[in-house]
């Protein structure tokens, strides 16, 4: 315990008579008159059931939240009467609408509540004995689901570090960061079953993939763990289950894949939106995130030489003969591209195309000899 | 009678099936989007509100949709087929195999905001195309 109340209230004469008081039915009922705004709420949409964006309106809405919300700095909701001087200080790190907010990010909430699924049940799990699958490419894809499985608890980790740092104020997204945390917790456990339906069990942790999340988990500020984390690495994720819905070896797989997939694609939204408005609201800040990406960029690179991209190879070629593997090569060489191009996509999208020629990925791209598609990208 | 693929009427009766398939289509959650699905020379506009498609027709123009699933007819007839046959796309033959590698199907957009509704509603739009299952179509 290391926050104590500044009363004793068993040896307060002032608190037990006044509980003795309203036991007597001398009630105050002050509260009654707490002066809040009072406004119609309707759904928009019945089938939609209602919405945090029926309640975007006035005091209790998010469009006229200011930059600096000069509110409470505890727990009281936004719109509810408060008296600062009383109230407990939570001390918030994240206090400006710019340092967390996103555009549609009500919209992204309540789709992710909506979309929720259970990995236990939705996942046709009984039906994985009924495909034989080469060994070697059960334990690439064993080899596979490990790194998974180390990145998705960090992306749990990540926005759980920083959604109690939020002032109170900006509840859509802290709803929205902490529906990221369930779906990032159901990804790590959806694929540690899969390693350990499928016979083989977990394999290598990758020291890379290690060192790279420590820097996600690490960034300054939020913004910084937000370009790193939804818009670069979970940009690179998404591309990745792409890829490896297509190279899953049974239709049980695809099944997983295609529902991660929603809920990384989400993430990945919510992240390009917030660079956005950083970018339209606080546009000084672009020189700290170029500084950001440097380095996030950096981490990502060391992803292309690892256990991950052998095993990625093998599962691509669907074997470790030659011609399997140049064939994996090939379809690797792919996905690394497209990762780069939709990463770029983002970029420009939240307004910081600027960035795309002070990306290391160009060189990259080029250093491993992938200059064909490198100029589709530079187009 | 079995309906013709591709037609205007074969997505219509698609669209039926997320009514009919209610509850397994809420199951999958909320889906706003609009997509185009390019047959050969044919766009039709497919539009996703709350739980199921809520209209769809032929269109002309592509730029108001989020983004746009295009093959050649071929194509479309072997994935229905094997949608068909397997009660479901089987592993060759999911969009996202589909449109993955090589341009088998391409997906064409405008806005990366657009390309990512398909990622982000690809089970839905998956369960949607597989609900040819229980259509007596024609495919030849």
């Amino acid at each position: 315990m290391s926050y104590y109340g500044s009363t004793d209230y068993l040896e307060n004469s002032d608190f037990l008579l006044r509980m003795k008081d309203m036991r007597k039915g001398n009630l105050d009922l002050g509260w009654m008159k707490a002066g809040t705004e009072q406004i119609e709420v309707h759904a928009s949409s019945a089938k939609r059931g209602l919405t945090y964006l029926d309640l975007n309106q006035g005091s209790y809405g998010y469009d006229e939240l200011a930059e600096i919300p000069r509110g409470p700095r505890g727990a009281a909701p936004r719109g509810a009467s408060y008296e600062v001087d009383n109230q407990a200080d939570l001390g918030p790190d994240l206090n400006l609408k710019s340092d967390v907010w996103a555009y549609k990010v009500a919209s992204f909430y309540e789709e992710a509540v909506s979309r929720q699924w259970d990995a236990t049940t939705d996942v046709p799990w009984a039906d994985l004995d009924k495909y034989d699958t080469p060994e070697e490419v059960e334990i690439a894809f064993a080899q596979l689901c490990t790194f998974f499985t180390e990145v998705e608890m960090i992306a749990t980790d990540l926005p759980a570090k920083w959604c109690w740092r939020m002032n109170n104020q900006f509840h859509e997204v802290k709803g929205f960061i902490a529906s990221q945390a369930i779906d990032e917790a159901r990804h790590a456990e959806v694929f540690r079953k899969r390693a350990l339906a499928g016979g083989v069990g977990l394999m290598q942790a990758l020291p890379q993939a290690e060192h790279s999340l420590k820097a996600i988990l690490d960034s300054d500020t939020y913004s910084e763990a937000s370009a790193f984390m939804h818009l670069l690495a979970e940009g690179n994720i998404l591309t990745m289950f792409r890829f490896s819905e297509f190279i899953s070896p049974t239709p049980v797989d695809k099944r997983m894949f295609q529902l991660v997939m929603q809920d990384e694609a989400r993430h990945v939204s919510y992240g390009l939106q917030h660079l956005k408005w950083i970018l339209d609201n606080t546009p000084e800040r672009k020189e700290q995130l170029h500084a950001a990406l440097d380095e996030a960029e950096n981490f990502s690179l060391s992803q292309f030489d690892s256990a991950l991209f052998e095993a990625m190879i093998v599962l691509a070629g669907k074997g470790t003969s030659p011609e399997q593997i140049k064939r994996g090569i090939e379809i690797v060489g792919t996905l690394q591209v497209r990762q780069v191009e939709e990463y770029f996509q983002r970029l420009r999208r939240a307004g910081f195309a600027e960035r795309i020629e002070k990306s290391k990925f160009r060189d990259l791209l080029a250093a491993v000899s992938l200059n064909q598609q490198d100029a589709a990208i530079a187009s | 009678m079995s309906i013709a693929f591709p037609s205007l009427e074969f997505f219509k009766a698609l669209q039926q099936r997320t009514k009919d398939e209610v509850v397994a289509f809420e199951k999958l959650g909320v889906c706003d989007t609009t997509f185009g699905v390019r047959v050969g020379d044919e766009l039709y506009r497919i539009a996703f509100e709350i739980y199921e498609c809520t209209e769809v027709d032929e269109c002309d123009d592509p730029a108001p949709l989020d983004f746009v699933l295009s093959a050649p007819v071929e194509l479309w007839r072997e994935m229905f087929q094997s949608v068909v046959e397997n009660a479901g796309a089987d592993a060759e033959h999911t969009i996202n195999s589909l449109t993955h590698v090589g341009d088998i199907m391409k997906i064409e957009y405008e806005d990366p905001e657009g390309h990512d509704c398909f990622y982000r509603f690809m089970a839905t739009i998956q369960a949607f195309l597989d609900e040819a299952k229980h259509l007596d179509v024609d495919l030849s």
